[in-house]
C-alpha cells in the first residue's frame, strides 16, 4: 500500500509539471492580454504606454521562456502578484476560498443527510408511490437552473415575503463582530446554500438508490434475509455499508469542486467567493492567478482520485493495491 | 437511548430557536445603522488607491477618502476644491510660447491622522505618476510637457538616476506651487489639478526614483483628507467612517457603505430596503418599475458614444467606406432598444461636451440606392446578382461582442440584408469582446462595432491623429490626414470656447468625410435614491454627468 501511494504521488508530480504547462501555453494563446483589457476603451493610452505595461508585467516574453521564468518561482513557493488584485496571488487565493468552501462543504455535508436516507428509502420503496414522489424531486432539483432558482428564491423569500436578505454576506447597515456577524452571515448564506442543496442532492440520490438497488440484489442480502435478520439490520448493516463503497469513491472526486467556488450563485448572490473571482479573473486574463487557481485545482483533483483510491481499500477489503 | 435522543432532539431546537430569535432581533433593530448610507456598487478588486486603481468600482469606494484640487461642476467646468489653478501664458522671443500654472491650496487643511496638507503632498502625486517604474493606467505622464518630464520618465535607471527632479516643477511655498508646461495645453489645468491630494508622509515611506513599493504598500489602506476616513474592505463590503475634521465641515453620515451587488439587483435591492443609493443600467423597463414604485432617479448622460467603425486600411477604397455609410441607419435599432434612454448622435464625440456640435445634420444618411451607385463608382459591377471587382465579390466582416444584445445589432443586420440584395455580403461576427478588441488591435477586421468612454475633454489627437496608427496605438480606423492632424493640434491650444466649438465641428466634420467612423448613440446613466432612508432635499438638484451627490457629500442626510 505505501509503495503504490508513493508510487502515485510520483506520477502525479510529472502529470502536474504537463499540465502546468499545458495551462500556460493555452492562457498565453488566449486572444488579448492584461494590458490590452485595462486599457481598452481608453483613448488617450499610447503604444508606447502600453508596452511598457507589458514589459513590467512580464507579458512580452515567448511561451516557453515565460513558463520557465513561472515554474521557476512556483517551485521557490512564489505563485506571483495577481494583476487584477496587486497581492500575492495565495493571499487572494486564501482570503476566497475560505467562503466557498464554507458554502460548498455545508451544502455538502446536507446534500449527504439527504440524500442517502432518501435513496435508501427510494430504492427500497423501488417502483411505489415513495420512490416515485422521491424521484421525482430529485430530477426537478437537477433541471433547475441555478439562475432561475436563485431568482425565484429572492423574489418569493426577500422580495415579497422579506424573511431572508436579497444577497450580500452580510447585512451593511450593521456593526457586527464576533458571533453576531457569524449569525449574520449564515442568515445571509440559507438561500445560497439552499440552491446549492437543491440543484445538487437530485443526482446524489440518484446514485445512492442505484447503488442500493443492486446491493439490495445481491446474493448476501437473500441469505441474511434467509437467516431471518430484521429488515432493519440487513438493510442497515449489511446492504447499507456495501453501497458506502462506491459512494466513498465518489466523495473523493468531488474535493475539487468543494473548494473551486460556484460562479453563477456566489455572482447572483454577490458573494466574494472564488467562483466569481477565477471569472473575473479569465475576463481580465489575470495571468498569475489563473495559473494558481487552475493548478490549486489540478492538483486537488489528483489528491481527490489518490484519496478515493485509497479509502476504497479502506472500505473494501477485497482491494488490494500492489 | 431514547430519552438520549430526545435530550439531544431538545437541544437542537433550543439552539435554532436562539439562532433564530437572535437573526430576528438583528433585523428589527433598525435604529443601529440608521446613520450609515449603503451605496451598492459593484465587484471590487481591492485596488484602493489613486494611483493604481484599475476600476471604476474601486475608484468609487475610495473618492470620499481624498480631496481634489479642483474637480469638475455640472457643467464640466473646472472649479475649486481644496486649491486653486491659475494658467498664465509666457510668450518668448523665439516666438515659442510656454504656460506656467500656479497651484494654490487652501489653508488649515489636515489629512485624517492630524498632518497639515502642504503642496509637498500634490508634488509627490506627480513624482509618481511620472516614475519611469510606474505600471498604473494613469496618463499624467503623456498627456503634458511639463519642461523636464520627459526627462524625468525616459531616464534609464540601470546606470542609476540621472534626472533627479522634473524641472519645470517648483515649490514656492508650503502652499503654493509653479509648473512651467511647453506650449498651450487645453486641459493642462485639468491633469494638474484634477488630482487627489494623498499624504506624502504616508504614501512617501521610502519612495525614491524607480522605487514605488510603499507607495504599493497602501493599496488596500488608503488615507487622505477627505470627507470620511477608510476602515476597512471586508465581505464584499467598504466601510468609510466620517472624518470629523473635514475642512468643509464634519459630514451629517456616520458611516457609508458600499456593498458589492448584481447588476440585474439594484432596482430591487433599493425597493427592498437593503442598499440606500445605486446605479442600475438605465432602460425604459428600470424606469417604468421605478415610476411604478414611487423611487426617485437622476438622468445624465454617459460620457462617452457607441460608434461602428471602418477600417480604411482593410477597407482602403473611400467610395466603398461610403457605400457602407449609407447603409447604416440608427434611430430605429436605437428607439427599439433604448426607448428615450439614449439618443443618435451625428458626430463621433460625446454630447456631454461642451464642445460637440449640437446642431451637427446627419453626414451621410440610409439611401441603398446611393449605396450601390458608391459601390459602382468604386469599380464593382453587378455580375450575375454579384457585385464583382477584379474577380471578387464585395465582402466585409463586421466584428460585434455579444450581438444578442446589442444595440446596433438590428443596424448591421439591415445593412447585410441590403448588400445581400445588391451582391456583397457582410459577414457578422459575434464573438467574446477580447477576442474581438484583440482582432481590431491587430488591423484583422474590417469593421466593428464598439464605445470609447470616459472623455472629459475635446482631445481627439490619440483616436484620429495619423501617427497613432502604429502598432497598439488607438487610431485604428487608419485616418491619416494632415489638416485633421492639424486642426485638432490647435484645438488643444485654444483657449477661447467659441473658437475650439469651431475647431471641433471641422475636425469632426473631416473624421466624418473620411468614412470610417459611424456615430450610432450616447446612452443615459442613472442613480437611483431610497427615499425613505435618503433625505431627498438635500441630493444637489444638479446632478449631471459630471456632478453628483459626491462632490456634497457632506450635506448628504439619512432617515
Amino acid at each position: 500500500m505505501k509503495q503504490y501511494i508513493i508510487r502515485r504521488i510520483f506520477t502525479s508530480i510529472i502529470v502536474l509539471f504537463g499540465v502546468s504547462f499545458l495551462i500556460y501555453a493555452m492562457l498565453r494563446m488566449m486572444p488579448g492580454d492584461f494590458v490590452e483589457q485595462i486599457t481598452s476603451g481608453n483613448p488617450t493610452i499610447t503604444a508606447e504606454q502600453k508596452e511598457r505595461l507589458r514589459e513590467l508585467y512580464g507579458l512580452n516574453s515567448s511561451i516557453p521562456e515565460g513558463y520557465i521564468s513561472w515554474i521557476k518561482d512556483a517551485l521557490c513557493g512564489d505563485f506571483g502578484t495577481s494583476f487584477t488584485y496587486k497581492k500575492p496571488v495565495i493571499d487572494v487565493i486564501k482570503s476566497r476560498v475560505g467562503v466557498s468552501f464554507a458554502l460548498s462543504a455545508t451544502a455538502f455535508v446536507i446534500q449527504l443527510a439527504i440524500a442517502i436516507p432518501l435513496g435508501i428509502l427510494a430504492a427500497r420503496r423501488q417502483y411505489k408511490k415513495t420512490d416515485y414522489i422521491i424521484m421525482f424531486f430529485a430530477l426537478a432539483g437537477i433541471s433547475l437552473p441555478s439562475f432561475f432558482f436563485a431568482a425565484v428564491l429572492q423574489r418569493t423569500f426577500a422580495m415579497e415575503l422579506g424573511w431572508l436578505p436579497l444577497s450580500g454576506m452580510v447585512s451593511a447597515r450593521e456593526n457586527y463582530t464576533g458571533f453576531r456577524l457569524f449569525l449574520d452571515m449564515a442568515y445571509h448564506f440559507i438561500m445560497p446554500i439552499t440552491v446549492f442543496v437543491i440543484t445538487g442532492v437530485g443526482s446524489w440520490l440518484r446514485y445512492v438508490r442505484t447503488n442500493m438497488l443492486e446491493v439490495l440484489n445481491a446474493d448476501y442480502v437473500r441469505t441474511a434475509r434467509a437467516k431471518g435478520l430484521s429488515e432493519g439490520k440487513v438493510v442497515g448493516k449489511h446492504a447499507f455499508r456495501n453501497t458506502l463503497i462506491p459512494i466513498v469513491t465518489f466523495i473523493g472526486g468531488s474535493i475539487p469542486g468543494l473548494f473551486s467556488g460556484a460562479i453563477i450563485t456566489e455572482g447572483i448572490f454577490s458573494i466574494d467567493g472564488l467562483g466569481m473571482t477565477a471569472l473575473q479573473a479569465v475576463n481580465n486574463k489575470d495571468l498569475p492567478f489563473l495559473m494558481t487557481y487552475l493548478m490549486f485545482l489540478a492538483v486537488l483533483t489528483l489528491l481527490g482520485t489518490l484519496i478515493s483510491d485509497i479509502l476504497y481499500a479502506v472500505v473494501d477489503p477485497r482491494v488490494r493495491y500492489q | 437511548m431514547k430519552k438520549n435522543i430526545k435530550k439531544r432532539a431538545f437541544k437542537i431546537i433550543f439552539a435554532l430557536t436562539m439562532i433564530l430569535s437572535m437573526t430576528a432581533c438583528s433585523r428589527g433593530k433598525e435604529n443601529v445603522g440608521s446613520n450609515t448610507l449603503v451605496i451598492g456598487t459593484s465587484k471590487f478588486n481591492g485596488i484602493f488607491s489613486p494611483f493604481f486603481y484599475q476600476t471604476a468600482y474601486d475608484a468609487q469606494a475610495f473618492e470620499l477618502i481624498f480631496v481634489n484640487v479642483c474637480e469638475l461642476n455640472e457643467d464640466n467646468e473646472l472649479m475649486d476644491k481644496a486649491g486653486h489653478i491659475n494658467a498664465e501664458l509666457i510668450e518668448h522671443e523665439d516666438g515659442s510660447v510656454q504656460t506656467e500654472y500656479t497651484i494654490t491650496l487652501k489653508e488649515n487643511m489636515r489629512f485624517s491622522d492630524g498632518e497639515a496638507v502642504t503642496v509637498d503632498d500634490l508634488i509627490f502625486s506627480y513624482y509618481v505618476l511620472a516614475d519611469p517604474t510606474y505600471d498604473g493606467t494613469d496618463t499624467f505622464a503623456s498627456s503634458i510637457d511639463i519642461v523636464g518630464l520627459e526627462e524625468y520618465v525616459n531616464d534609464d535607471l540601470t546606470d542609476g538616476v540621472d534626472v533627479e527632479t522634473i524641472s519645470g516643477i517648483t515649490r514656492v511655498d508650503d502652499l503654493t506651487c509653479k509648473v512651467l508646461v511647453d506650449g498651450i495645453n487645453v486641459i493642462g489645468d485639468r491633469i494638474l489639478a484634477q488630482l487627489p491630494i494623498v499624504p506624502e508622509h504616508y504614501y512617501g515611506e521610502g519612495f525614491t526614483k524607480g522605487n514605488l513599493d510603499g507607495v504599493k504598500a497602501k493599496n488596500d489602506s488608503p488615507m487622505g483628507s477627505g470627507p470620511f476616513t477608510w476602515v476597512g474592505y471586508e465581505n464584499n463590503i467598504v466601510t468609510v467612517k466620517r472624518n470629523e475634521d473635514y475642512f468643509l465641515g464634519a459630514p451629517k453620515i456616520e458611516y457609508v457603505k458600499y456593498q458589492v451587488i448584481d447588476e440585474e439587483q439594484k432596482v430591487d435591492a433599493i425597493i427592498n430596503g437593503d442598499i440606500d443609493i445605486t446605479d442600475p443600467a438605465a432602460s425604459v423597463e428600470t424606469v417604468k418599475e421605478l415610476t411604478d414604485a414611487d423611487i426617485p432617479y437622476s438622468l445624465m448622460g454617459y460620457p462617452g458614444y457607441g460608434y461602428i467603425a471602418v477600417s480604411a486600411k482593410r477597407v482602403p477604397d473611400l467610395k466603398v467606406r461610403e457605400g457602407l455609410m449609407h447603409l447604416m441607419t440608427r434611430s430605429q435599432a436605437i428607439k427599439t432598444y433604448y426607448g428615450e434612454m439614449a439618443q443618435v448622435i451625428e458626430r463621433p464625440m460625446t454630447p456631454t461636451l461642451t464642445e460637440y456640435p449640437e446642431d451637427a445634420k446627419e453626414y451621410w444618411g440610409y439611401d441603398p440606392a446611393k449605396a450601390l451607385e458608391c459601390f459602382k463608382e468604386a469599380g464593382y459591377e453587378q455580375i450575375n446578382g454579384k457585385l464583382m471587382k477584379g474577380g471578387k465579390q464585395l465582402v466585409v466582416e463586421v466584428g460585434i461582442g455579444e450581438a444578442s444584445a446589442h444595440p446596433s445589432t438590428p443596424i448591421l443586420t439591415q445593412m447585410a440584408n441590403d448588400l445581400k440584395a445588391m451582391g456583397g455580403q457582410l459577414i457578422i461576427s459575434d464573438m467574446d469582446f477580447s477576442l474581438l478588441n484583440n482582432r481590431v488591435q491587430n488591423d484583422d477586421i474590417d469593421m466593428w462595432v464598439m464605445a470609447w468612454g470616459n472623455s472629459t475633454n475635446p482631445d481627439m489627437t490619440q483616436i484620429y491623429g495619423s501617427e497613432y496608427v502604429k502598432a497598439g496605438g488607438s487610431n485604428r480606423t487608419w485616418i491619416q490626414d494632415k489638416e485633421l492632424d492639424e486642426i485638432m493640434e490647435e484645438i488643444m491650444q485654444t483657449l477661447d470656447l467659441e473658437e475650439r466649438r469651431l475647431l471641433v465641428a471641422e475636425a469632426l466634420d473631416k473624421v466624418m468625410s473620411w468614412a470610417t467612423m459611424m456615430p450610432v448613440y450616447q446612452r443615459n446613466e442613472m442613480i437611483i435614491y431610497n427615499p425613505d432612508r435618503v433625505n431627498m432635499d438635500t441630493v444637489p438638484q444638479n446632478t449631471s454627468t459630471y456632478y453628483n451627490y459626491v462632490n456634497e457629500i457632506e450635506k448628504l442626510e439619512v432617515y
